[in-house]
């Protein structure tokens, strides 16, 4: 196991919320109503992140250095305002892989138990 | 409607913009815009598609959302300043270990005088209903005795003319001979009326209360024995009730044992019905304590004024005295309470001083992190946050102390309670609920103080220069070093406080325990014997008795005189009689005159070493056949015949013994007059007391003084073999030097003397070492200019001059304040005083002479250092 392998490993297991966020930025950076958004419909409203969930989150995340600010523009999507937006960093997107790996191993867990049916 | 949406989309914006600053200040700084931009966007949303039914919907989740997370960053917040404190802590144990042993001694001292204060004064006594609980006395409202014993006749009309009270119980001391065993054993006991403990609403553990025909004479063989005389004398077995022992001479049934705990008025182990027989009692004597129960809604004042009209009526029918009505509570505590709050008085200032000290300590520790916390600002930390973080630093140390101080206080309550204060047991002291949330309080309140003066200096940082200042020592502004020459003066005046009370306490001890009894206290044992009516009940069986006790006595090797009286001198137990002068008129016929009684052997003189000034002593030819004798002593001659002799005067002593023994009332003759001796109190005046032969006023409770030739220890034994050889079940009690007598009357004097001495001691400690702490570190701020002045020529005499002059400044300005304060404060001691003034010259030139002498020794380190800078070190290193 490398150094940097080590290092991902070292903050699992995530909180759900921080998981979510992580996410929601792997595919493009969001402000933080954005991230909102994406998780609520990404998950079909079972998971509705609150904004001082969101923002506590956040901040713990720069801290650790899975995310950082971008830039402060508009979303064309809603109105003339200028929102922080946020981006996944490399540190993020391996700590969040090393999540979803974690996540797929119990899963198979729970398959070879049949707690869940097989993949066809 | 679009403009009520508007309305309420307004509103719910300036709420939730509200209720963002329950978020950490630098949060809030960082992401309020964005949250309000997200709730602004999410109220949008929600108006537009559900509503104000969503709208409900959304401020739900928002609002618990909000707390949730406000908390969680709050607590965040504090686990990180507890982490970095904690560490910082620990780099630096020596500055650690010096605010928590102040702390913890002082928030210590606190707690354990509270437990006592919330014991004595604040808890309710220990019975159901305790407000309804009242002690009653009769008055003596001439000579000012408002607690004087009551007369049964006196309590029968209270209790039948009365509409305020419950009911009403009496009870008096009474010594029980318990005859199991080997030898006989003395038990301390009170003869009660039936209804004794239905008053107090106290029920038994085991067994039945009395029955009120129970209270009636040769019915009254009964007794209830107390829980821990049960578990001590007869192994907790139950089986004990419906026993019978033999008590005082009679067989007793034991119907009940009292439940665990209980205590009336203190240390009693048994109880037993009076037997009062009504009419062959003379209305004018008194022997009962009264407590009574008033009824429900009824105040304590309404009862005393019905009380005192009533006391009014009887003393018109029947020449009694009035009645005095109060709380039990009060009266219980009435004696200490004084004591206790100037006590508490004193530990307060120990803590005063102790936060003081604490704040210099900080406040010097805060100049040498100022680089320290300038880099946290520089990298983004708010000023709040670093505030926050220093009084969280500082709360910790003091809660580290507060649970250390209440170890202290527990471990010290058992000492302080049973050997220093002597506190009746009816006060348990414990660390309780009450006492645990003062320490808790006492420790946040601490570490506020404590911590917010020192953070405080940070809000005014320059950073830019801080920073700029590398590898140079950090240097303090003129303003801390004013703060902490301000504080030095404040501990030095809080100790003077403390030190002149105490002076004051101690040199007020010392001239008390100098006091001359009036007799001679060296190898003096005494003891008592009580003889049981069963077995003695008439005059000449209790004469026998002790005049074969006094013989064989004086037979025994190492005696040099035996005595034999009613009422010995600090013993607790004391008598009076009215007496009239024949010829003479009463001058107040409402205040009869009266005098101390004794009844006396012929040696008791000798044994007590009281001189007999002029006439004759007791023979023992002075006995039931001869002529009535009395010797007074020299303060009842001058009070009755200032301008002549007294001796051949006479008198006929007003006692109801007196009366029953001759069967009619006796004319004495006064035949010498003896120094007047202190009976209770060290510092009382001596009362009027008049001497008659025992022969002539026999007891069945009688004391013997021994005077020993040497070492009295053995002389015990043998006079315990000689009681067994005349009657096997009787014992000698209360067995104690009567050196030892005298040092219990003084011991709560002695106490406070000491523990306030003490409590000044720590506290001068405490202003000397910040004295000490505040030199110290102006030393090490003008390393430079020491070294600037001594290339100038200056003298070690001129360096010494300057710092230790530093130092006497502070200490003479705080001595005149402390003496300010004190000659406001002391006053309230006087009732505690005894020979000395609350402004006692001496104690007042001492007390600041010891702190300037302290105070020059605080100086003597720094100075040494001052003197020993070399001025070419200092500027190559500036």
């Amino acid at each position: 196991m490398t150094r940097r392998q080590r290092d991902a490993d070292s903050l699992l297991p995530l909180t759900p919320a921080v998981f979510h966020i992580l996410l929601s930025l792997a595919d493009s950076e969001r402000h933080g109503y954005g991230i909102m958004r994406e998780v609520g419909e990404r998950t079909g409203g079972k998971v509705n992140l609150g904004p001082g969930t969101l923002y506590r989150s956040i901040k713990v995340m720069i801290d650790e250095g899975l995310i950082q600010e971008s830039d402060e523009r508009p979303d064309p999507e809603l109105d003339d305002e200028r929102r922080r937006y946020y981006r996944l960093t490399s540190f993020g997107r391996r700590v969040a892989a090393a999540e979803a790996q974690r996540l797929a191993n119990l899963v198979l867990d729970a398959r070879t138990k049949r707690l869940l049916p097989d993949l066809k | 409607m679009m403009i009520l949406t508007k309305k309420i989309a307004s509103a719910s914006i300036t709420v939730y913009r509200a209720l963002l600053r329950l978020y950490p200040g630098d949060f809030r700084e960082q992401y309020s815009k964005e949250m309000e931009q997200i709730f602004r966007a999410q109220l949008r949303d929600t108006l537009g598609m559900g509503g104000l039914l969503a709208l409900a919907g959304l401020w739900a989740s928002t609002f618990t959302d909000l707390i949730r997370s406000a908390i969680g960053e709050h607590l965040d917040m504090v686990i990180q300043d507890l982490r970095y404190g904690l560490r910082l802590m620990l780099r630096n144990p020596s500055y650690t270990f010096v605010i928590v042993a102040v702390l913890a001694i002082a928030i210590g001292a606190n707690t354990a005088i509270f437990s006592v204060i919330n014991a004595v004064l604040l808890r309710p006594l220990p019975y159901p209903q305790p407000e309804q609980l009242v002690q009653l006395w009769e008055a003596q409202i001439k000579t000012g005795n408002m607690t004087s014993s009551v007369s049964p006749h006196c309590l029968k009309d209270w209790q039948e003319r009365n509409t305020t009270f419950e009911a009403m119980a009496s009870y008096s001391y009474k010594s029980f001979t318990l005859l199991s065993g080997e030898q006989p054993e003395w038990i301390s006991g009170l003869s009660v009326s039936a209804n004794f403990f239905r008053v107090l609403k106290t029920d038994m553990a085991y067994g039945r209360d009395f029955l009120p025909e129970e209270e009636q004479p040769g019915n009254n063989r009964v007794v209830i024995i107390s829980n821990g005389l049960w578990q001590r004398r007869f192994g907790s077995d139950p089986k004990i009730v419906g026993q019978t022992l033999r008590m005082n001479g009679e067989s007793v049934t034991v119907i009940g044992i009292t439940p665990a705990g209980f205590q009336f008025p203190n240390s009693i182990d048994l109880w037993s019905p009076h037997g009062i027989d009504l009419k062959k009692i003379d209305r004018g004597t008194h022997f009962l304590f009264a407590i009574g129960r008033l009824k429900p809604g009824v105040s304590v004042a309404a009862a005393h004024a019905e009380m005192e009209g009533i006391g009014k009526k009887l003393a018109q029918e029947n020449d009694d005295f009035g009645v005095n009505v109060v709380s039990l509570h009060d009266q219980l505590v009435s004696k200490m309470r004084k004591a206790i709050i100037v006590l508490f008085v004193a530990v307060c200032f120990v803590l005063l001083i102790a936060c003081a000290n604490v704040t210099n300590i900080q406040l010097s520790r805060a100049i040498y992190r100022q680089k320290e916390i300038a880099v946290r600002m520089a990298l983004g930390a708010g000023r709040r946050r670093i505030i926050r973080q220093l009084v969280t630093e500082g709360l910790m140390l003091s809660f580290i102390s507060g649970i250390i101080g209440l170890l202290l206080a527990h471990w010290s309550i058992k000492l302080l309670v049973t050997v220093l204060l002597e506190l009746p047991s009816s006060f348990p002291v414990a660390i309780d609920n009450k006492v645990l949330a003062f320490t808790i309080l006492l420790s946040f309140i601490t570490g506020i103080v404590t911590s917010v003066l020192p953070a405080f200096q940070f809000i005014g940082l320059d950073i830019n220069h801080t920073l700029k200042e590398a590898g140079r020592a950090a240097s303090a502004s003129l303003r801390i070093n004013r703060l902490r020459s301000s504080l030095v003066v404040v501990e030095v005046a809080l100790a003077m406080v403390l030190l002149i009370g105490a002076g004051l306490l101690i040199s007020s001890f010392y001239r008390l325990i100098n006091v001359d009894p009036g007799f001679n206290t060296e190898n003096l044992m005494t003891m008592a014997i009580s003889l049981p009516r069963a077995k003695y009940a008439t005059e000449q069986q209790q004469i026998a008795f002790t005049q074969e006790l006094l013989e064989r006595a004086r037979a025994i090797e190492g005696i040099e005189a035996i005595g034999a009286v009613n009422d010995l001198p600090f013993s607790y137990s004391r008598s009076a009689s009215s007496l009239t002068i024949p010829g003479r008129a009463q001058e107040k016929p409402e205040d009869p005159n009266s005098a101390d009684f004794r009844a006396v052997s012929p040696d008791y003189f000798r044994a007590l070493g009281i001189p007999v000034l002029r006439g004759r002593n007791f023979t023992d030819q002075d006995n039931r056949n001869s002529t009535g004798v009395v010797i007074i002593n020299e303060r009842m001659a001058r009070q009755f015949w200032p301008n002549e002799e007294a001796l051949g005067k006479t008198i006929i002593i007003g006692s109801p013994e007196e009366t029953k023994f001759w069967g009619k009332e006796l004319t004495r003759e006064v035949v010498a007059v003896v120094g007047d001796i202190k009976h209770n109190q060290l510092d009382e005046q001596p009362a009027a007391t008049m001497y008659v032969p025992l022969m002539q006023a026999p007891s069945s409770r009688i004391f013997l003084a021994v005077r020993a030739r040497g070492e009295s220890s053995s002389i015990v034994g043998s006079l315990r073999k000689v009681v067994a050889s005349i009657d096997k079940d009787q014992s000698l009690y209360n067995v104690r030097t009567m050196a030892a007598r005298i040092a219990e009357s003084i011991s709560s004097r002695r106490a406070n003397a000491w523990l306030l001495g003490c409590f000044a001691a720590v506290t001068l400690l405490l202003a000397a070492i910040g004295i000490y702490g505040v030199l110290s570190f102006s030393v090490s701020q003008r390393l430079h200019e020491i070294g600037i002045r001594i290339a100038l020529g200056a003298s070690q005499r001129d360096i010494l001059k300057m710092i230790v002059g530093q130092g006497l400044l502070l200490a003479m300005i705080g001595v005149g304040v402390g003496v300010c304060l004190a000659l406001a404060l002391t006053r309230l001691m006087t009732s505690m005083l005894y020979g000395v003034s609350a402004v006692d010259p001496v104690v007042y030139l001492l007390v600041p002479g010891l702190v300037f002498v302290i105070a020059l020794l605080a100086c003597f380190l720094p100075a040494r250092r001052a003197l020993k800078v070399d001025p070419i070190v200092v500027l190559r290193y500036e």
